[in-house]
């Protein structure tokens, strides 16, 4: 048989009947389970179709019990009830959860496991976010928000070392979370709240890939694997060891078979190269150019192109079918002395730079005001979101969790320039541009379609309101109503 | 591709859904769990969807939802075991088919065991993996590329 598709259906079927043919299900399991957890055993339930009977449960010891059990059992989740969160919107698309269990905070490593999201670590420093009292502090504990229930709970103490003043990294791996903070880590097991002490990293990770298989760990320029695998150097590729490169200089993308990393190199280019770990080799992919400027970058992968955006919002893509690069429509926010950071909700693209966190679907970019979100790099999140967690102009830290579809589908608060513009019902966002005309920039303008016709909205610099063109005064007057400054 | 009646199993009743669920689970956890612990996964999974029962029985796809779960309850860090094809009478079956499987990276055996061992569809594999569609179909594409070539068998078979 020369189908491998239809050897795999077959043997599929076979192994079924093997498995379904396992007396374990049949009757209440006779010993301790595997890991000595309190098991329910579906026999019960399952018995109602078999042989009549109700849901039985093996205890601890081994004793099969006939009590029937209709409440939660013991799931080897020793959380407690958590503290409800304090949730609240006020712009479509966007969802905070107050209530963080939690100093005040930010550069958490911020994981989302699916049903969980995990905030650990970070730190403050108080007096550059006009928080003096709150002081300097770097902190090594955590909470996770169990976003079924909307409650918080803390995380139990973990074995990474406190001194080390570095922004964690988290990743999960579909089992576990993995912090690694300076060269150390720990493995954090969500259905036990439980930690795995993991050996030290051969150099201080600054961002890591979970491959399916293994760790690919930047910063370190290693490989890990799970279990019995430990730390190995990551082949020699065609850029230095990223642990000598700037690191706001240097992003990274999974893509599922590839980790694509790019890097910044002095003047307009834009270096790229690939590392595939089932053949622990590298290719190099196309330069592309950002304009020149500061080094730092940010990089998104959509499923089909690499995305690239440097700190003075050019953007650009790498198709890496055709390896071909083409300019995107410039971030139109005005750019700030930031690492600019992406992520890719499929082909749906959020930027985080600036006095904005924008959003560039098919119909172009939408600005939303900062001030709405944490402050905070995003993360992706569960179901198509985006997450940000850290401090807000509000008393401690809080999360969003930011649907970028849902939000572009009629904004209602926008950032043009140096400004927020609120819009009412009956006006909608054209586009947002800041186009590239003959080496420069064009000023930050929004289309606003209006009952009346459509108005133009420009940014003029940061000590003037922008500048309002309609059809009429009295609707231009009306617009310039709906402006205000940005808070501070 | 066999047509599997759908993960979301349209059961008025939890008897029903496990009549349903189970053997379409046990099937997909042999593929992460070997056939040994696969009835352990399934047990766990529909004893969660016991305990949930009013919030899975409204879900589009209790199936790769409660995959998820099934895999977080019983964790296992070492390759599964599973039979040779000669084990379960199929010595039609190339031999090495089971070796070349559990040498794959786990995304991409789970892909193909979900996608051609369980007749799951795409979006129902990224469901139940938390991974997109386009990344399923790369995971599935590689790995099947990869088992022909070790199997030495023709490209389009």
């Amino acid at each position: 048989m020369r189908d491998v598709a239809e050897q795999l259906r077959r043997y599929g079927e076979a192994v079924e009947e093997m498995a379904m043919a396992s007396p374990g299900l049949a009757h209440p399991h006779p010993e301790p389970r595997r890991r000595g957890r309190h098991v329910l055993v579906v026999a019960g339930a399952l018995g109602l179709v078999m042989v009549g009977s109700l849901a039985v449960w093996a205890a601890r010891d081994g004793t099969p019990s006939a009590e029937v059990r209709t409440s939660v059992p013991p799931t080897a989740e020793p959380r407690g009830p958590g503290t409800p969160a304090s949730v609240s919107s006020d712009m479509g698309g966007l969802i905070l959860y107050g209530g963080v269990p939690l100093s005040t905070r930010h550069d958490s490593a911020v994981v989302a496991t699916g049903d969980l999201v995990v905030v650990w670590g970070g730190g403050i420093e108080g007096p550059n976010f006009g928080r003096p009292e709150l002081g300097d502090a770097t902190f090594s504990d955590g909470a996770f928000l169990d976003l079924a229930s909307g409650t918080w709970h803390p995380m139990a103490p973990s074995p990474l070392p406190a001194a080390e003043d570095t922004r964690p990294v988290g990743i999960w791996t579909g089992d576990e979370v993995l912090i690694f903070r300076g060269s150390s880590g720990g493995a954090w097991d969500p259905t036990t709240d439980t930690w795995t002490d993991l050996p030290p990293a051969p150099g201080r990770v600054t961002r890591a890939f979970w491959t399916g298989d293994e760790v690919i760990a930047l910063g370190a320029d290693a490989t890990f694997r799970l279990g019995d695998g430990g730390w190995s150097d990551l082949p020699a590729g065609p850029f230095p060891p990223t642990s000598l490169l700037d690191g706001t200089a240097v992003a990274g993308v999974w893509t599922g078979s590839e980790l694509l990393i790019v890097n910044k190199s002095m003047g307009d280019v834009v270096q790229v190269a690939a590392y595939d770990p089932d053949r622990r080799s590298w290719r190099s992919l196309p330069d592309g150019k950002l304009s020149f400027g500061s080094m730092a970058i940010g990089a998104a992968w959509t499923g089909g192109d690499l995305v690239v955006i440097g700190y003075d919002n050019d953007v650009a893509a790498l198709d890496l079918q055709t390896r071909q690069w083409r300019a995107l429509d410039p971030l139109p926010v005005v750019p700030q002395e930031s690492v600019p950071r992406l992520v890719a909700v499929e082909e749906t693209i959020v930027a985080h730079q600036g006095p904005g966190v924008s959003v560039l679907s098919g119909g172009g970019w939408t600005v939303f005001p900062v001030d709405q979100f944490p402050f905070g790099a995003p993360e992706p999140g569960p179901g198509g979101t985006v997450l940000t967690f850290g401090l807000t102009d509000a008393e401690g830290s809080i999360l969003g969790v930011f649907d970028p579809r849902r939000a572009v589908a009629d904004p209602k608060r926008l950032q043009i320039g140096f400004s927020s513009l609120q819009l009412d019902d009956s006006e909608t966002l054209r586009s947002m541009s800041s186009r590239n005309e003959e080496g420069a920039r064009t000023p930050i303008t929004a289309t606003i379609t209006t009952p009346e016709g459509d108005c133009t909205v420009t940014d003029v610099g940061a000590q003037q309101p922008p500048a309002v063109e309609c059809p009429s005064e009295v609707t231009s007057e009306k617009l310039r109503s709906q402006l205000a400054p940005p808070p501070g | 591709m066999k047509e599997v009646e759908g993960l979301s199993s349209g059961a008025e009743t939890f008897e029903d859904f496990v009549r349903v669920m189970r053997p379409r689970l046990t099937r997909a956890f042999v593929g992460c769990r070997g056939v040994s612990d696969a009835p352990d996964a399934a047990a766990e999974a529909l004893a969660f969807a016991y305990e949930h029962w009013e919030r899975v029985r409204t879900m589009e796809n209790p199936g790769g939802y409660l995959y998820r779960v099934g895999q977080s309850r019983t964790r296992l860090r070492k390759p599964p075991s599973l039979p040779l094809p000669a084990e379960v009478n199929l010595p039609e079956i190339e031999p090495d088919l089971v070796p070349a499987m559990l040498a794959l990276p786990e995304s991409q055996r789970t892909a193909i065991w979900l996608v051609h061992a369980c007749g799951w569809s795409y979006a129902e594999v990224a469901e139940a993996t938390g991974a997109s569609v386009s990344m399923i179909g790369n995971h599935l594409s590689r790995g099947m590329h990869r088992l022909r070539r070790r199997l030495e068998v023709d490209s389009n078979a």
